[in-house]
């Protein structure tokens, strides 16, 4: 039986709008009303005042890699077996949050702390897509 | 800090690594917490009907709600005056035993056995399949689709970004693993009976770059107990005491931008620990601190006040880390030798201090140990904008002052 791939699947109302926004191509950030603190990942109050008055913030899609790994061995999640070596990276937002992400479209040996990259989304099922990001 | 609790007594089952390729030992998980509790007891001299109070740290496998009665039930308790769990993830010993010494110091009970244990393998199944993932929230929804694969990846951007910033490299890591082997050979309990050298170390399969198999623990089965009582029992019972002098926590903690992944957060849990304990850090006899990985051992020593911030390359290269060293580190071989029992992983740390303030270390025994420093770490080190962790130190320490 091969393993299911990870999807995130089930969602809390606080963070719905972060994946309506990537499954339409939008990276959004959440921003507090009360203080103007932003923060990823979504959660139900603001990290910096406790408000729970949140907004959202569109991200203008670019950022710098913060710091990464090639994955040689998937000891945790089988599904991605197959796709060893392949990058996962802290991307860090001029918008000031960081995201987990991966880094396509180049080879992994290349990507470096400090990497300019843009967005880019990928449908993994239907009405689901990944915030990734490729070199800028 | 407790005028009325001491640590009285302690169990520790052997590990074992059940596979499909190896027919090891393996019992449930109902079968660890009650072979901790005879190891228990049978170093306590007790019977199981002395024991008035229960505390369980919640295992990572999956258990029913009301767990800690279940366990509580399975091992043959009852007419418990006081029965709580922690839920910290791989650091709990150190909280569970904190809130046990508070119970016993308030006189809500008198006696309180402390179990961890958990079945991170299977014959059929391996640790990353036994581990559930979170319902929801930052695991399950932000991390797992993207490929991060559980805290080798995360840890590995620490390793990274730890690099970039210090210049800390994998010779000098391997140091810490090293010496730990070299005590775990030692340790009859520990998993690995074998030294390795560094090139062995530098030489293990990349998981996660910069990450090697010798970075990551070997994810065992195994159940510990630990039982604390009054100073007046510990007497009756003939016990050899060890005290609690000083503990401090930090869960979900803040760190300065700048130190984003490479800080854990744990120095105000430090700080609170050190001056209940009037304790100098770089004094104390030994240091058995939460050994997930060798790059969060070497952050936790800077948190502790070890060696400066940017000091970690030159600290790791010239200290000592065997038993007469400067810093003698895990000295029963930690988490990374002797074996993580899942998030029971912790009380290896607390039991092997215990041990040395006794005495009973044999090969690995630290002449004179008279203090020491055990640290626990649980969650997850490096989020998205945060530090969710549950970070805790405490300084146990040889007899009872008071």
């Amino acid at each position: 039986m091969s393993p299911d791939r990870p999807l995130p699947d089930s969602r809390a109302e606080y963070d719905e709008a972060f994946w309506r926004g990537a499954a339409e191509g939008r990276l959004l950030v959440q921003e507090c009303a009360d203080c103007g603190a932003r923060q990823l990942h979504p959660r139900p109050g603001c990290r910096s005042c406790g408000s729970g008055e949140l907004g959202w913030l569109e991200a203008e899609g670019v950022g710098e890699v913060y710091a990464h790994t090639v994955i040689r061995r998937a000891t945790e999640h089988p599904w991605f077996a197959d796709e060893v070596p392949y990058v996962v990276a802290m991307v860090e937002l001029p918008e000031g949050p960081s995201l987990w992400t991966t880094v396509v479209d180049c080879p992994p040996e290349a990507v470096e702390i400090g990497m300019p990259v843009e967005v880019t989304f990928e449908a993994v099922a239907e009405g689901i897509a990944l915030p990734l990001f490729r070199p800028r | 800090m407790f005028d009325d609790a001491v640590i009285a007594a302690i169990g520790e089952t052997e590990k074992s690594r059940p596979s499909p390729d190896d027919d090891q030992p393996f019992s449930d998980l109902e079968e660890y917490f009650r072979m901790a509790t005879a190891e228990t007891l049978a170093d306590a001299g007790l019977e199981l009907s002395a024991v008035d109070g229960l505390g369980v740290a919640r295992p990572s496998t999956e258990t029913p709600y009301r767990y800690p009665l279940m366990v509580a039930d399975a091992i043959g308790l009852a007419d418990l005056e006081w029965l709580t769990t922690t839920d910290h993830c791989g650091g709990q010993a150190v909280p569970l035993l904190a809130q046990a010494a508070m119970a016993v110091d308030a006189g809500v009970a008198e006696t309180i056995l402390c179990l961890g244990a958990d079945v991170p393998k299977r014959p059929d199944r391996g640790s990353g399949e036994i581990f559930p993932r979170d319902p929801r929230g930052l695991q399950r929804e932000y991390k797992d689709p993207f490929g991060v694969q559980g805290t080798n990846a995360e840890v590995a951007l620490v390793q990274n970004r730890h690099a970039e910033r210090f210049g800390t490299n994998p010779e000098e890591l391997g140091r810490l693993y090293v010496a730990q082997r070299r005590h775990a050979a030692a340790n009859p309990l520990a998993y690995f009976d074998e030294e390795v050298d560094l090139d062995a170390y530098l030489g293990s399969a990349p998981i996660a770059d910069p990450v090697r198999l010798f970075d990551c623990v070997i994810p065992v089965n195994a159940g510990f107990g630990a039982l604390v009582t009054t100073p007046e029992r510990a007497e009756e019972l003939g016990a050899d005491p060890v005290s609690i002098a000083g503990v401090g926590h930090n869960h979900c903690p803040t760190v300065p931008d700048d130190r984003r992944l490479t800080s854990i957060g744990m120095a105000p849990a430090a700080r609170r620990a050190f001056a209940a304990a009037g304790l100098d850090p770089l004094e104390a006899d030994f240091y058995q601190l939460y050994d997930d990985y060798p790059i969060v051992v070497a952050i936790e020593m800077e948190e502790l006040g070890l060696y400066e911030a940017g000091e970690a390359g030159r600290f790791l290269a010239e200290t000592g880390f065997g038993i007469d060293g400067e810093v003698p580190l895990n000295t029963g071989g930690g988490q990374l030798c002797a074996g993580q029992a899942g998030v029971a992983g912790g009380f290896l740390q607390l039991l092997e201090a215990v041990r040395q303030l006794r005495g009973e270390g044999g090969d690995r025994q630290v002449p004179g140990a008279e203090r020491g420093i055990v640290t626990g770490i649980g969650g997850v080190s490096a989020n998205y904008d945060g530090v969710l962790a549950a970070n805790s130190v405490m300084v146990v320490e040889r007899g009872w002052a008071a």
